[in-house]
């Protein structure tokens, strides 16, 4: 018996190897964005990450905070009609 | 599987930071805006499936080669789904039909986000792992949190045994999918997913069959589709409609679902897949599925069968049709047959379906299976028609084993309503230093009173689920009842034998239980861990497979996994998905293959002791002599 799926992950590595070089490029381009915008905004930013446990994105401000983001979603409601059938 | 509470959809983990993705700030992929600090600001301009509104920004600066073609692949644009309703409608319908498709089957689509973060769309969306990102997708969360009702019921045996790669070789999803699958775009006018160059075939691990030392696939190899050898029964769906419900959301439902198996000539066949003989599986087209959009959309209906060849995810090694060449030669109801159709299918399936002299003929020498079923206990097992007959007799007690609402809304007349999943009396609470486990026998005897039994009467248990009927008939065994049956199809059964149903609840008066309990039949985790390496005591675990191989843990277990050493059987190997219990002979051999032998002692465990009391049914059923109940289970060994 031979197995075909160890040559399939030869490319799952190279996408590893890709997404390195990618998260740099990636980082570079954003970080020119951000820099004007920082000059902008440098007062407001300053506040933001202090209040902020990973530092740069309020965002995560409520994202890592459970409480917090119960208090924000409890109004959000589903979208899937009772009757739907299970998946398929 | 239960949605996510909103908070947990959307709450990022501290570990996540730790990871490449954690190193970009949120707006680089979603947008919006992280200056502002309010949720109403920060959320302007806010994306929240980026893969999906926008991959090649989101995810193709890093992962450029996936993205190029990701966007034409087959989760993401199902094309080959409005190809088979386009050629099913002509041009003067199928205007509606796709307007149709797209508001109740395109939601099924996927793209990054949905395998690789977060649960799908279909799937009530929320991270998976606190917005960690995984290379492989979870086989629980992602992948058959869509892939559920078929593929993910049969691979983790919530219908039948489950599938051998799992239980033996512990591999998920991805092993046989892999991304260049996953990630290929589909090319135009691609006929189905078959036809996709890098779809999995079981070739592509199984090769030369031809040439190996098993007689059989000398002989039907290339001949016959190897999931006609190698799958177990799996459900079939028809009559799929659509609509729209008082609040404006679309909709759809299937009338009518059933598990069987059926082989018929190969509907699909091209160069690597040119099988004569195939599975196939019922799907859920109908001629009115769009019938809420447009009358007759399907002119053209016939031009493809409703029968297709399918790939049920429960591939066994030996499986009872392959467990003796006259299991599957000459048996003409493993074939499907012209009778076997309904009347606006009967041309669309033209040269699908086997006729008598074509079935393949009985073989004259064969190797006998050697079962020996005289110890079957079958006065254990009633059919409707003996229920019916008997069911005003004095000595009868008729227990419906469903919930409160299913019994309300029609039971069998004169059953009395006693879920043991909700009845108070029977199991400790959840509060209870050892819960979930059965209550002390005075407790347990003035409960079954309570409901009008004596122990010396003749309980009839039934349900909508086998495993239901069994728990309840695992506690009145272990009491002491004299005579136990339960009712072959449950309430599936009583219907299609075509006896009525009561909306009336009967009256009846208490009785005293004497309990005689067979403490023989219950089992402590202390006694199942002196007994881990002992070879006369072998310990079945029947719970689904992706809780016994740890992927998915019952919601009041500390961990997920399993009893070392313990033997893999899901309890709804024994069932067929409407309760009738499966032949005797075939349960006696499944359990032959998986060593699981009557001179032994077998301990049945399961989460919580519901599975497992209805598993020492059974096998208790089955004749097995020495059978014994592990009612701590899971949720109790993790304490230990």
């Amino acid at each position: 018996m031979t197995i075909r799926r160890g040559d399939r992950q030869c490319g799952r590595s190279q996408i590893h190897s890709t997404e390195s070089e990618g998260v740099i490029l990636m980082k570079l381009n954003r970080l020119e964005i951000r820099l004007s915008r920082a000059l902008l905004g440098a007062a407001f930013f300053c506040v933001l990450q202090a209040g902020s446990a990973h530092g740069g994105d309020s965002c995560i401000t409520c994202h890592t905070d459970e409480d917090l983001l119960e208090e924000f979603s409890s109004q959000a409601g589903s979208k899937t009609s009772a009757l739907q059938a299970g998946s398929g | 599987m239960a949605p996510l509470e909103p908070q947990q959809k959307v709450l990022v983990s501290d570990e996540f930071f730790d990871t490449d993705h954690g190193e970009l700030d949120c707006v680089d992929c979603h947008g919006g805006n992280d200056d502002a600090d309010d949720k109403e600001g920060a959320h302007q301009g806010f994306d929240p499936q980026p893969s999906i509104n926008n991959p090649q920004e989101a995810c193709g600066e890093c992962h450029e080669e996936i993205v190029e073609t990701v966007p034409q692949s087959l989760h993401a644009t199902l094309s080959t789904f409005p190809g088979y309703l386009a050629k099913r409608a002509d041009e003067t319908t199928w205007d509606k039909v796709d307007h149709g498709r797209s508001r109740h089957c395109a939601s099924c689509h996927t793209s990054c986000g949905g395998c690789h973060v977060s649960r799908p769309q279909y799937a009530g969306k929320g991270f998976v792992n606190g917005h960690v990102f995984s290379a492989k997708p979870d086989p629980v969360n992602q992948c058959t949190a869509c892939h559920g009702s078929r593929i993910g019921n049969e691979f983790f045996g919530a219908r039948g045994q489950g599938d051998v790669h799992l239980r033996e070789y512990n591999m998920s999803c991805e092993a046989c999918h892999p991304a260049e699958e996953m990630h290929a775009a589909a090319p135009q006018g691609l006929e189905n997913r078959y036809h996709l160059q890098e779809a999995a075939n079981c070739k592509d691990c199984h090769r030369d069959l031809q040439y190996g030392s098993v007689r059989d696939h000398r002989i039907h190899n290339n001949k016959v589709q190897c999931q006609v050898c190698h799958s177990q029964t799996y459900v079939n769906c028809y009559s799929c409609h659509t609509g729209t419900d008082d609040e404006g959301i679309a909709y759809f439902v299937n009338n009518y679902e059933f598990e069987g198996m059926k082989i018929g000539f190969n509907p699909d066949r091209f160069p690597g897949n040119n099988y004569e003989w195939a599975i196939l599986r019922h799907v859920p087209v109908d001629p009115e599925v769009f019938d809420y959009y447009i009358k007759n959309g399907f002119p053209r209906f016939d031009v493809s069968p409703t029968w297709k060849r399918a790939s049920p995810h429960n591939i066994q090694r030996r499986t009872w049709q392959n467990a003796n060449c006259n299991n599957c030669h000459g048996q003409r109801d493993l074939f499907l047959a012209e009778s076997d159709l309904l009347d606006y299918e009967k041309k669309a399936n033209f040269g699908v379906t086997v006729t008598d002299d074509q079935i393949p003929p009985p073989r004259s020498r064969v190797m006998e299976l050697g079962i020996d079923t005289s110890k079957v206990q079958t006065a254990k097992i009633v059919t409707a028609e003996w229920l019916d007959e008997h069911r005003s007799d004095d000595t009868v007690v008729i227990l419906d084993a469903r919930g409160e609402t299913a019994y309300e809304a029609g039971h069998i007349p004169g059953a009395i309503n006693l879920d043991p999943n909700a009845a108070e009396g029977l199991r400790t609470g959840l509060d209870d230093d050892l819960p979930l486990t059965l209550e002390d026998d005075q407790t347990l005897a003035e409960t079954l009173g309570e409901y009008g039994i004596a122990r010396d009467d003749h309980i009839v248990v039934y349900s909508d689920r086998g495993m239901d009927a069994g728990f309840l008939l695992g506690i009145l065994d272990y009491a002491g009842a004299d005579s136990i049956s339960i009712l072959n199809g449950g309430i599936a059964g009583w219907k299609e034998a075509g006896f009525e149903l009561s909306e009336e609840e009967p009256d009846w008066d208490e009785k005293t239980f004497e309990i005689k309990s067979r403490k023989n039949l219950i089992v402590d985790s202390d006694y199942v861990k002196a007994n881990l390496d002992n070879p006369e005591v072998v310990v079945v675990d029947v719970r689904v497979m992706q809780q016994s191989t740890g992927r998915a843990k019952h919601s009041l277990a500390e961990r997920p996994g399993r009893i070392p050493g313990s033997v893999m059987l899901p309890l709804p190997a024994l069932f067929m998905d409407d309760s009738f219990i499966k032949s005797p002979e075939e349960l006696l051999w499944v359990l032959k293959e998986r060593n699981i032998r009557p001179d032994r002692t077998i301990v049945v465990t399961c989460n919580t002791g519901n599975w497992a009391a209805a598993g020492m049914f059974m096998l208790r059923l089955l004749g097995y002599p020495d059978v014994r109940l592990h009612d701590e289970s899971w949720i109790n060994w993790t304490d230990l």
